[in-house]
């Protein structure tokens, strides 16, 4: 299975409706998504339905993210990028991270690993996520 | 209306790393602990109180390294409808396939000898094939356990 990564439909919605005045949050928020088969990321994925199950347990539920930064990448500040560490609190199956809106009602990105990690006690992922507005051709 | 169409958009990138809990540096268990971050939320730094791993020894953060996981980008799609245009769309494709055939077979790999000693480019993910032709090794000889191993290329029987 390849890794797999997009921006979904109703991120997009919801990053023009911060950028229009209108009733929207900005991106804040990590959640891990679990399952015993690798995942799709689709861009028809929502937060009710992502690609995955969410983590609701085991340190890789839903959190406010480590850092959200405004970054550059080619053209200055294009970037928002979305640091954060989960830490294991027992074992779990992870196959993906979802990074969602302030109000958490909206999965702005979904990624999914080309395999399914299995996480032990004390194991770390180190996640960094990225999503940049290029401008070079 | 002019439209104007380019090759220009939204683009996502993502890296992650998974680590276990025995620190790096001293090589010894290390304890869930709360500790203090700098938590920043675009410009706005705040302190947070955050479950971490931490090394009663050295007091470091990291424990050793599993697997690093790279995005890879996917190719672009053709500019034209010209045969020179189609060919190299057709050969990014199969690098593309290949490219994640081997960084799947190298995460599985990885995770499978987690706190084993293996070649660190499987780790890392670092040298990544550059090539269709380094891609085909490069898979052949995760394939082969004695390539491996020995760090071996399977069509050259030389060290790479």
């Amino acid at each position: 299975m390849a890794q797999t990564q997009t921006v979904t439909n109703e991120g997009i919605t919801e990053l023009v409706k911060c950028c229009s005045g209108g009733t929207a949050t900005g991106v804040k928020s990590v959640c891990c998504l679990t399952d015993s088969t690798p995942c799709t990321a689709a861009i028809t994925s929502t937060y009710a339905s992502p690609a995955d199950t969410k983590c609701t347990d085991s340190g890789f539920e839903l959190a406010d993210a480590d850092t959200v930064t405004q970054s550059t990448t080619n053209t200055t500040g294009d970037t928002i990028e979305v640091d954060h560490v989960f830490t294991a609190s027992g074992s779990k199956n992870v196959t993906g991270v979802i990074i969602c809106n302030d109000d958490d009602d909206v999965n702005v990105m979904e990624t999914c690993f080309n395999a399914v990690l299995p996480m032990e006690s004390s194991d770390t992922i180190t996640y960094e996520g990225k999503i940049v507005f290029d401008q070079t051709a | 209306m002019v439209e104007s169409v380019t090759n220009r958009g939204l683009r996502v990138e993502w890296g992650m790393e998974h680590r276990d809990g025995i620190c790096e540096l001293c090589n010894i268990p290390m304890v869930t602990r709360e500790v203090e971050i700098d938590s920043e939320y675009y410009g706005k730094v705040s302190k947070r109180k955050v479950n971490r791993v931490v090394c009663p020894k050295c007091l470091g953060m990291k424990g050793r390294l599993i697997v690093k996981n790279v995005s890879i980008k996917p190719p672009s799609p053709p500019s034209c409808l010209s045969l020179k245009c189609l060919i190299k769309y057709f050969k990014d494709s199969l690098f593309f396939v290949l490219l994640s055939n081997y960084h799947t077979r190298r995460v599985l790999y990885a995770e499978a000898h987690r706190g084993e000693k293996i070649l660190e480019r499987y780790r890392i993910g670092q040298p990544s094939p550059q090539t269709i032709w380094q891609a085909i090794h490069a898979n052949i000889k995760l394939k082969c356990p004695i390539c491996r191993k020995y760090n071996v290329d399977p069509f050259l029987f030389r060290n790479k």
